[in-house]
């Protein structure tokens, strides 16, 4: 959405921006990391501010060819990148669950959650919290990813944008994930099934936990569950974009809030 | 000539398929290949022809079988367009240049400028749109001054709150402002017209317990005025009361964007989103906003003699010297622009028990080092020897240095950078971050500095969970003396007992025995 491809302005209406030199670093920084190992793609994911201000994380995330099995890299300063480790399943569920702050060391360990022995190193802690937020608030439009003939999922090259009635219909957001199957979506009127093979964002639990807010430009879809993450969508033209700026933190209180 | 006349009607004959007929289509043709004059065109000659019937076919027409018009679809945020062209229109500015009586409105667009290096952005075009807005309410509504306090995001869209001096008082109570009372009075019945009916008698009115709210100074000193989207008409939140502030320290709610929401919660909120967005706003503003050491001093002339520490009248300095940037880099060089806010709901304790005697002005332990409007300290009841002696709340006194805030979760209260890493730190805006408030942020660079605040509104939980209320004690079993069972008296003691009774009155009073003794049920 601009020249420097980092699509932040699009999320202008919740405060978020980065400064000059901050797109700077970033814009010339993923372009060597995308040509450092070969991949298809890399993007800025977002920033997870911790308890010291200048030791913010700076994510991103790059991809070879499936869309599901991103690479993480993390930084500090913007410019040099660092692959971030990778997690067991049980360290994600942890890390969905603790409430402390990040403190802007990777190496500081975190007492597990839930009175669990060991800890978890905050490195770990940043891929996880990444890797449930890829996994639990992620979303696209519905058509801008279908299912072709050999079943692997692709990006839809001729997504010509959402309708205007449908942008802000939460029924228009899937999640970007790998499922099962998809019953729900054969209510729908207007089901395609090269389309409809992801789950739509309407029965994400608890209701109300998105967040729509309509500009004039665009819609943005913010998440009220892992609080940070926005999602705006072009109401003018196909293009979307996710980013995350928030403090890496799931609410868990939710329930209490809304 | 027969043979060419039948010829040519038939030629003339229209075909039942389409309509056409082959004498219009080759003169037609023949009018087309005159016209173009291609090379070759009796090569062409059957392109010419499937040309000339598509042509024919209209599409634009509405009553063809397959015409249709694809329609341009209307925009979704025309509504909001057409508000902000009010916007744009609104604006005037005044033609004997006398913009000074217009209200002092900081620079919104350089600040901007300032905030982005701090990563908090709204993008050029609404931070202008914002700006023209805030003039706009400026002028309309007669405030001394005003600036952008920030945004708090809702479940329905987000509020943009100006923070506003001098703006006329509201004629009266808050409750005509936004609704207060959740319960409505229930009407009064129709006087009854019995006779002997005097009316019922009076209730007792339940004892009025709130403490009173601060009027014009301490946290109402500044009126906010809030709007859900830019080109909204701007509402103004009400005063804040102190039973406000208690209450809505102790829930945690999603704002919704919608002022008159009745807040749904326990320990109750006695009031709507209105008051609970002001009380927050009040607690942020008091906890977060800052300025460099020595920007402000106390004004002299206002300071109470007797009573020096409670001055929170505060100037600007006219012997200010602008610190260089990395000066701001320690923590030090900041100091708190606010007074805080007691746990009692105020910024200046008042006494809630009635007072017999005024006076003694206990300067309790001063609890320094206490930042945060939570968990302040209001002095251990110790009793003594009057029954309901209340200790005063004390807090931070004006211009403290943000350092005395207490540490939250292990971290302390405010982390600061250098906004630029890469160049040289005269070009470098400063940068610091509340951790107990996310969301606020102050930037500082070469004398200018500003505090904004872009978040939900909510303190930090600091790594705990959410602090669940804690339910009123169950009542007790009566134990402290064993019961006693009483045998109940029997019909033929009864009797006897009342006539016992009888008897006694009749030694009193001489009167005749009533023949009749009503039985006793």
């Amino acid at each position: 959405m601009n020249g420097s491809n980092l699509h932040v302005d699009a999320f202008g209406s919740k405060g978020i921006g980065l400064s000059t030199e901050e797109r700077a670093c970033l814009a010339t920084s993923l372009v060597g990391l995308t040509s450092s190992q070969a991949f298809m793609s890399a993007h800025f994911w977002g920033k997870i501010a911790t308890a010291d201000v200048s030791k913010d994380y700076y994510v991103a995330v790059a991809y070879h060819n499936d869309p599901f099995a991103p690479t993480i890299f993390m930084c500090q300063d913007a410019l040099n990148w660092v692959q971030a480790p990778n997690v067991t399943d049980d360290e994600m569920h942890a890390a969905a669950d603790l409430r402390a702050a990040f403190t802007g060391d990777p190496a500081f360990e975190f007492p597990l959650p839930n009175g669990a022995a060991g800890t978890l190193p905050e490195a770990k802690r940043l891929t996880a919290v990444v890797q449930c937020i890829l996994r639990d608030a992620h979303i696209v439009p519905r058509g801008a990813y279908f299912r072709d003939v050999l079943g692997k999922l692709q990006r839809n090259a001729t997504f010509g944008g959402l309708r205007p009635h449908d942008v802000t219909r939460l029924a228009s957001y899937v999640h970007l994930r790998p499922t099962a199957t998809s019953d729900a979506q054969l209510a729908r009127p207007d089901f395609e099934d090269a389309v409809d093979v992801l789950d739509t964002v309407e029965h994400d639990q608890p209701k109300g936990c998105w967040v729509v807010e309509k500009n004039v430009m665009n819609v943005v879809l913010s998440s009220l569950v892992w609080p940070g993450y926005h999602h705006a969508t072009s109401v003018a033209d196909a293009s979307f974009a996710s980013i995350y700026v928030g403090q890496g933190k799931k609410n868990l209180d939710i329930g209490f809030m809304i | 000539m027969e043979d060419v006349n039948q010829a040519k009607q038939y030629l003339q004959q229209h075909s039942d398929r389409t309509g056409i007929n082959l004498y219009d289509h080759l003169t037609e043709l023949l009018a087309q290949v005159l016209e173009k004059r291609p090379r070759n065109p009796a090569d062409v000659f059957e392109n010419i022809s499937s040309q000339v019937k598509r042509d024919r076919f209209n599409l634009e027409s509405i009553q063809s079988p397959l015409g249709y018009k694809k329609k341009p679809e209307p925009n979704p945020s025309l509504g909001q367009v057409n508000k902000l062209m009010t916007v744009f229109q609104s604006v005037k500015r005044s033609e004997d240049g006398n913009d000074d009586a217009a209200g002092q409105v900081p620079d919104i667009l350089e600040l901007s400028g300032l905030f982005e290096w701090a990563g908090v952005s709204f993008g050029k075009e609404e931070t202008f749109l914002l700006a023209l807005s805030i003039h706009q309410l400026v002028q309309e509504t007669g405030l001394q001054s005003a600036r952008f306090w920030g945004k708090l995001s809702a479940r329905q869209g987000a509020y943009y709150v100006v923070e506003a001096e001098g703006a006329p008082p509201v004629e009266d109570d808050p409750e005509k402002v936004a609704s207060d009372k959740a319960a409505v009075e229930p009407a009064k019945p129709p006087p009854m017209n019995v006779p002997e009916f005097e009316g019922f008698p009076d209730i007792k009115k339940p004892v009025d317990m709130s403490l009173p709210k601060e009027e014009g100074t301490g946290v109402n000193k500044y009126t906010y005025f809030v709007c859900t989207s830019i080109g909204e008409a701007w509402a103004r939140l009400p005063d804040l009361l102190p039973e406000h502030v208690t209450a809505a320290r102790a829930i945690r709610k999603y704002l919704t964007g919608n002022l008159s929401t009745p807040i749904v919660s326990y320990p109750l909120f006695p009031g709507t989103e209105a008051h609970f967005l002001r009380a927050q706003i009040a607690r942020i503003t008091a906890a977060t906003v800052v300025c460099p050491l020595g920007y402000y001093t106390f004004d002299p002339e206002s300071a109470d003699e007797e009573h020096p520490e409670t001055n929170t009248a505060i100037i600007v300095n006219t012997e200010y010297e602008v610190l260089p940037n990395d000066a701001l880099l320690s923590l030090e060089n900041w100091v708190h622009q606010i007074p805080h806010v007691l746990p009692q709901g105020r910024t200046t304790w008042v006494n809630p028990v009635k007072p017999r005697g005024e006076g003694e002005d206990e300067d309790a332990d001063r609890e320094e080092g206490e930042g945060g409007d939570d968990d302040d300290v209001s002095g251990d009841a110790t009793g003594g020897g009057s029954e309901r002696e209340v200790e005063p709340e004390t807090g931070p006194t004006l211009l403290t240095s943000i350092t005395e805030d207490a540490d939250f979760a292990g971290h302390p209260a405010w982390s600061v950078r250098a906004c630029s890493r890469l160049q040289p730190s005269k070009f470098s805006p400063v940068h610091l971050r509340s951790n107990r408030w996310p969301g606020a942020h102050a930037v500082y660079y070469n004398g200018k500095f500003a505090c904004v605040y872009v978040g939900d509104g909510l303190k930090d939980l600091g790594g705990e969970p959410m602090p669940m209320p804690a339910l009123p004690p169950l009542q007790v079993e009566f134990k402290d003396e064993p019961l006693v069972e009483l045998v109940d008296p029997s019909v033929k003691d009864e009797k006897a007992f009342e006539e016992m009774l009888k008897e006694k009155e009749d030694d009193a009073q001489p009167d005749e025995e009533d023949g009749d003794e009503e039985p006793a049920d």
